[in-house]
């Protein structure tokens, strides 16, 4: 039973020279109005992109900057919706992409805490459960009431952190994040990162490390361009990647 | 393609987030400023002040109870375009947010909406406070007030989700909407009452929504009177089909919205 399957996926964006103009806007809305715009306008980030993701996988994607790595994943977790082809994702996913999303600086570290967590679709009685954790995860019992505005940069990214990583998902997203922190900091959430690999159904992992790759992942893809170039075994994916 | 009902029900499951969001703006408005939370109730204090002594003094108009007149209008009217404007920006703008996370993006207008309506409700407490002290006691009409806010309500609402899409792909329209509120301020009774329009144009006159509004608003408040029943519900009408209008169009352009901030 797949945990994630994707077939055929396309992703197109549109790059419009001016910063939209009535005509185009007119022209999406009425079929058949030409706004001259036309097809050399878009151009496809994801294209013909396959891949099957079973129950306990974990998935590695390399790819040059620019490849689709980031892309590929914010369309997994529902950010995106493909333009052609087909996402499925059974299960809670869990984007462990940017930390301390949607935070407002003006704001206690304890109310981003359920703001943070609110978007990532807890509830607030979840979210109530695991704040104490979250806080002393983070080390900032001092602080958690003062706004994060007065946090430094190490202090958000451990409470963003923290609270990413207190959820329990069915599908993680990491993108590039595999160490954060400062020295002190990453063993912690080395242990913490391990934790959450044990626990989740399904990893797709987005890096350059490809040690990782090839030690961890049970499968990887390697993206050029917005296509799949080479995906099964780790090690014969990593070397297409680099040779 | 995700039909009203299944996007109603997607919202209805992210109540918590829209709380929160609701919450931040209530909070973070305030925050970095001086005076704080006063600063809601002081804005429209000063344009009661400044109009007041504009058309009374100046122009030497105004009615009875002028000061109360315009004020019950212009809080009703900050909360309908402060939240208009705020929503133009919570998409356009590209909250990180949007890139990162799946969730139904009508919430981000929407917290303006009810954030708004938190500061307008406390304005009207206010403003039932001064008649009180100068013993203009609100019958049981006033009964009826939530029902007029409600449509109003309803209507800010349609007005912002449509609009907070329209600026995902045109930005000029921030500044469009400037003027054209502008207008509508003008040609809306908040400043004058409604039997300065000559009669024949009246009854087209009231098909603004605002006009109908503030009327009402001021009937129930002031002169304990009922509501222009009829318009109210051609009104109610408008509004709740601006707000079925404006959201379907938000929901068959909203997955396209990530790729356009």
């Amino acid at each position: 039973m797949c945990v994630i399957d994707i077939s055929g996926l396309g992703l197109k964006f549109h790059v419009s020279q001016s910063n939209g103009s009535v005509q185009q806007l007119l022209a999406r809305v009425l079929p058949g109005l030409d706004a001259g715009a036309g097809q050399s306008d878009t151009y496809w980030a994801l294209r013909d992109v396959s891949l099957q993701v079973e129950e306990g996988e974990t998935v590695g994607l390399v790819g040059a900057n620019g490849a689709g790595k980031t892309t590929l994943l914010r369309t997994i977790a529902g950010v995106f919706s493909p333009d052609e082809g087909d996402v499925i994702a059974d299960g809670d996913v869990s984007p462990l992409m940017s930390l301390g999303v949607g935070f407002d600086p003006s704001l206690s570290g304890r109310h981003n805490i359920y703001l943070n967590a609110a978007y990532l679709g807890l509830s607030k009685a979840e979210t109530e459960r695991l704040v104490p954790e979250i806080v002393e995860f983070a080390e900032l019992a001092e602080f958690i009431d003062r706004p994060v505005r007065t946090y430094s940069a190490g202090m958000k990214v451990r409470l963003g952190f923290a609270i990413a990583t207190s959820i329990e998902p069915d599908i993680l997203l990491l993108d590039e994040v595999l160490s954060v922190g400062d020295a002190d900091f990453q063993e912690k959430s080395q242990r913490r990162m391990d934790e959450l690999l044990d626990q989740s159904r399904v990893i797709v992992i987005a890096t350059h490390n490809t040690q990782f790759v090839e030690d961890e992942c049970d499968r990887a893809v390697y993206l050029d361009d917005g296509q799949v170039a080479a995906a099964g075994d780790p090690g014969a994916v990593v070397d297409a990647y680099t040779g | 393609m995700t039909s009203l009902r299944e996007y109603s029900t997607a919202l209805a499951e992210r109540k918590d987030l829209l709380w929160f969001l609701v919450l931040s703006n209530l909070k973070s408005d305030n925050s970095d400023l001086v005076l704080g939370y006063l600063w809601w109730l002081l804005s429209p204090a000063l344009l009661i002040v400044s109009y007041f002594f504009l058309v009374v003094i100046i122009f030497q108009r105004g009615g009875e109870n002028y000061p109360l007149f315009i004020g019950i209008a212009i809080l009703a009217w900050r909360y309908f375009v402060t939240t208009i404007n705020q929503s133009m920006g919570s998409l356009a703008n590209g909250p990180a947010v949007i890139h990162e996370i799946d969730f139904p993006r009508a919430i981000l207008p929407l917290s303006y909406v009810f954030s708004n309506l938190v500061y307008f409700s406390v304005g009207l407490v206010v403003v039932v406070g001064i008649l009180l002290s100068v013993g203009i006691v609100p019958s049981p009409v006033v009964l009826l007030l939530p029902s007029v806010i409600a449509v109003q309500v309803l209507f800010t609402m349609g007005a912002s989700v449509f609009l907070a899409l329209v600026a995902v792909y045109v930005q000029d329209i921030q500044n469009v909407m400037r003027f054209a509120t502008r207008a509508l301020f003008f040609l809306s009774p908040a400043l004058y009452p409604v039997s300065r329009i000559p009669e024949r144009f009246q009854t087209i006159y009231m098909l603004n929504p605002f006009a109908t509004l503030f009327t009402s608003y001021r009937n129930v408040l002031l002169y304990d009177e009922l509501p222009p029943l009829g318009y109210l519900a051609f009104t109610f009408s408008v509004s709740v089909l601006v707000a079925i209008v404006g959201f379907a169009v938000f929901v068959r352009y909203e997955p396209d919205i990530p790729k356009q901030v």
